[in-house]
């Protein structure tokens, strides 16, 4: 009897998931129409609604930060394109968009340039989302274990010597995409980036409104933050420089 | 002022005078102002006392309107007369001022004050016009209306009507960018010396031609009823460039005229024999202007193609030459023919086919001044090289004037046609041009890119595919698997693992080995001995290297797996042989089997062996 029951009630939950799906469907349709009508608040309102029910895509935030830049919220757009990319970080319209949406930013910073081959891993982890590198890292722990497999039952000695190095490669390859898929995940999860959501917020030297003003940061500038205190941040600009900033003024990009 | 002498005739006539009359009464006191009626504001001028008796002061009236540059001047001067052994004489006192009016207006000059023998004498008074500018102001010393010698003066002067500028406008109500002719002309009645400070006109707001007057020489020109000599001394074509009221400055210059004075002199020879006339240089500065010009705006709604040509104008355009091969130059022409302000006209409009290589517009004038506009044509050729065959349209070339007779904008065509480019005959492009210039992708404005559309392909926020349960299932379920198959496959991965790989690398070795202890029973006479380990050697070697287990070994087998491994017949056949007489030696020994012999052939078969098998 009470299995029935549970049963039942799963395929009611079920049927309920089925439902809720169909309606965020509807509501990112109409959110759809609604930005092509050039109705940009009710768009917003559409996207950011499946946002809050706790379902994301880099395609929901795309959109949402296009509504938002349409709407002349630069740092909600930016936002919005930042998380799009957490999930996606190829995607060739997010970056474009994002550039274009970088050129209303105040803040003109330049960036402390990157060691090269830090930069080249970077922007190689940047071609694939985590979930990409993860589903690779199993094609590779697939490929590691062929390889051994190979190496184990082939007679000939070239198809075992091809299954010896295979294998090494795969492991290698595995432990890669493994880290770069773990790398990517901790962004998610756990993100280190935030972009200022004031017209202009001001660095502080400390955690401390009476302290020291270090320098003024405008909408939509993305800082990293490295430390964390009750109502404020610790954050890095991309030049280099370093302060204390409300937490009210920026917001993650999670 | 000293007073005249008299001619030689005159004397006489006075001594004649003087005798019939006899002889004169002291003269009274004539005490009087010699001054211009008109001056011109700003010139210099004198006024003149004279007193025909020495007086003991001379009392200046105050000039308030007047600026005094230089005086008073004392001047004496004095006339003898002996007449019967009887002198007279009449002496005059002069006291003169340089002084210079600043404003036009009527100036009352007051009796001077003149004491003589304790009596005050007052001069006459007079009233001085002083005129601003030019106009009529009549410079130079005026008689003070007294019956003594009013003689010319001897600071000779120069009128304004025998000397002055124009600055003549052929228009003074024009359209911006009508052609106006300025003309700068000296107009004269004295003969001059030459000038200085010569001040032309700035022409603010104008373009400005200035036309040359080199050969411009003195002509007789009527003005205001009386003839003059007249020069052109500067001539200009303008054009105006902006709307209003536009001013064109003043000119100025200072002319050195020669006048023809008579020479005064109190040297009784120079009276005996007449003064003769001479010539004087007289400095005279001669203004004219400012001119206004009412500047009109040009209408409103002008064809967009309008540049700012004003005039008549026709225009022809064409190709040349007609047909041309793709990759070889050609140019687009346009002549622009007529009157009207030629250096101001842009390159008319034509949008040349996209695919055409066009280099910059090159323009050619060939106008010149006639009367009060430029005329001529100007030429517009647009270089350009077609770089593939084909039909091509040729639009019209659209050019836009203003006809400020007509008072409306008119716009002119060319002719649009076709044009016929063929393929290229030299099979490239020509040398002249090293490549096609690639242009770049117009960016006209940047706007974001349009929203995603489709599924949403929404997941629940924070679900990462690595690390998670399912992650883990999956390497687990893997490697599950690929135990399974181990396990299932254990038996042979045993055998490989122990035999073929090491084996085969060890087969060397281990046959080496062998061939040490044959070699050792060898020494030591125990041939059953070494023909065991030869053959263990032997045997055992090929079944390493063939990954055979020596219980199924045979000689065929070993000949198969050899020729299978590309050993050749040569090599293959010894070692057989070799295998053969040890098995033969071992059950029947002889005396006259080589044993050193059958030893070194086999070491030397397994090195060998060694380098062919891989």
């Amino acid at each position: 009897m009470k299995k029935i029951v549970l049963f039942f009630i799963f395929c009611l939950s079920g049927i309920a998931g089925a439902a809720a799906q169909d309606a965020r469907q509807e509501i990112w349709d109409h959110a759809n129409t609604a930005y092509a009508n050039g109705d940009y608040k009710t768009a917003v309102e559409g996207y950011d609604s499946i946002v809050r029910q706790g379902y994301v895509s880099s395609r929901l935030y795309y959109n949402l930060g296009n509504a938002y830049f349409k709407d002349n919220q630069i740092g909600k757009a930016i936002l919005n394109y930042n998380r799009a990319q957490r999930l996606s970080p190829g995607d060739d319209d997010i970056r474009h968009n994002l550039r274009v949406a970088n050129a209303y930013v105040k803040d003109r910073i330049e960036t402390v340039p990157e060691f090269f081959l830090t930069a080249w891993m970077r922007s190689l982890m940047l071609t694939m989302g985590s979930n990409t590198w993860a589903v690779l890292s199993i094609v590779f722990f697939i490929l590691a274990f062929a390889g051994v497999a190979m190496f184990l039952l082939s007679a000939g000695l070239s198809y075992r010597k091809a299954g010896f190095y295979g294998a090494m490669v795969a492991v290698a390859l595995f432990v890669t995409s493994a880290v770069f898929s773990t790398l990517e995940r901790n962004n998610i999860l756990d993100p280190d980036e935030a972009v200022v959501m004031q017209a202009s917020a001001t660095v502080k030297s400390s955690p401390d409104n009476t302290s020291k003003d270090l320098f003024i940061l405008h909408e939509g500038t993305k800082v990293r933050i490295a430390e964390e205190t009750e109502g404020w941040y610790e954050v890095t600009v991309a030049d280099g420089n370093k302060g204390w900033i409300e937490k009210r003024a920026v917001e993650r990009i999670d | 002022m000293v007073r005249k002498t008299a001619f030689i005739r005159k004397f006489w006539l006075t001594v004649i005078y003087v005798l019939s009359f006899g002889p004169a009464a002291a003269q009274s006191v004539e005490f009087t102002v010699n001054a211009p009626r008109r001056v011109q504001a700003g010139r210099p001028f004198q006024i003149e006392y004279t007193i025909n008796q020495k007086p003991d002061s001379f009392t200046a009236p105050p000039f308030s309107q007047l600026n005094v540059i230089a005086g008073p001047t004392e001047s004496f001067g004095q006339n003898v007369a002996i007449v019967n052994g009887q002198m007279t004489s009449s002496v005059i006192y002069g006291y003169t001022f340089y002084v210079q009016a600043d404003e036009p207006g009527n100036i009352d000059i007051p009796a001077a004050v003149a004491t003589i023998g304790g009596k005050q004498h007052l001069s006459n008074t007079t009233i001085i016009e002083v005129v601003a500018g030019q106009a009529a102001a009549q410079p130079g010393i005026q008689g003070g209306g007294q019956p003594q010698g009013r003689e010319p003066s001897q600071s000779a002067s120069v009128s304004a009507e025998d000397l002055f500028l124009r600055i003549i406008p052929s228009a003074t109500d024009v359209y911006k960018g009508q052609p106006i002719r300025v003309t700068i002309k000296l107009y004269s009645r004295v003969p001059l010396r030459g000038e200085e400070n010569s001040k032309y006109p700035v022409f603010n707001g104008f373009w400005t031609q200035e036309i040359d007057t080199r050969n411009a020489g003195w002509e007789r020109e009527t003005y205001n009823g009386n003839v003059y000599d007249a020069q052109v001394l500067r001539d200009y074509l303008v054009f105006p460039q902006q709307s209003g009221t536009l001013q064109i400055e003043q000119a100025s210059m200072t002319l050195i005229a020669q006048v023809v004075t008579q020479r005064q002199s109190q040297s009784l020879l120079d009276q005996m024999f007449g003064g003769g006339p001479t010539v004087q240089d007289v400095r005279r500065t001669v203004t004219a202007g400012p001119v206004r010009i009412n500047v009109k705006e040009l209408p409103s709604g002008a064809p967009s193609s309008f540049t700012g040509a004003v005039g008549k104008f026709t225009m022809e355009g064409g190709i040349a030459p007609e047909a041309l091969a793709a990759n070889s130059a050609a140019t687009y022409e346009i002549k622009i023919n007529g009157a009207g302000n030629f250096p101001l006209i842009d390159a008319p409009r034509i949008e040349l086919p996209s695919s055409f290589e066009t280099y910059s517009t090159q323009s050619d004038g060939n106008y010149s001044v006639s009367g009060n506009n430029l005329s001529g044509s100007r030429t517009f050729s647009i270089p350009f090289i077609a770089r593939s065959e084909g039909q091509y349209n040729i639009p019209a070339a659209e050019f836009t004037y203003f006809d400020p007779s007509a008072e409306r904008y008119i716009t002119l065509h060319t002719r649009s046609y076709a044009l016929e480019v063929a393929p290229d005959t030299g099979g490239g492009p020509s040398g002249m041009v090293t490549g096609v210039g690639k242009e770049d992708l117009k960016i006209l404005d940047s706007d974001i890119r349009f929203i995603r559309l489709g599924d949403p392909g929404l997941v629940r926020a924070g679900s990462v595919f690595i690390w998670s349960l399912g992650y883990f299932l999956l390497l687990f379920a893997i490697a599950a698997l690929f135990g399974a198959v181990l396990v299932y496959m254990q038996k042979r991965i045993r055998f490989r693992s122990d035999t073929s790989l090491v084996r085969n690398k060890r087969a060397q070795k281990v046959a080496l080995r062998r061939l040490k202890v044959a070699e050792r029973n060898m020494l030591a006479k125990n041939e059953t001995k070494f023909y065991e380990e030869m053959l263990k050697a032997l045997w055992g070697y090929m079944s390493d290297k063939l990954d055979i287990p020596v219980s199924s070994l045979s000689r065929e087998k070993i000949r198969e797996g050899l020729a299978a491994r590309n050993v050749d017949g040569g090599l293959i056949d010894p070692y057989v042989g070799i295998i053969e007489r040890c098995e033969f030696a071992q059950y029947a020994p002889s005396a006259n089997t080589q044993v050193g012999d059958i030893y070194n052939a086999a070491v030397e078969l397994i090195s060998e062996m060694e380098r062919k098998i891989q």
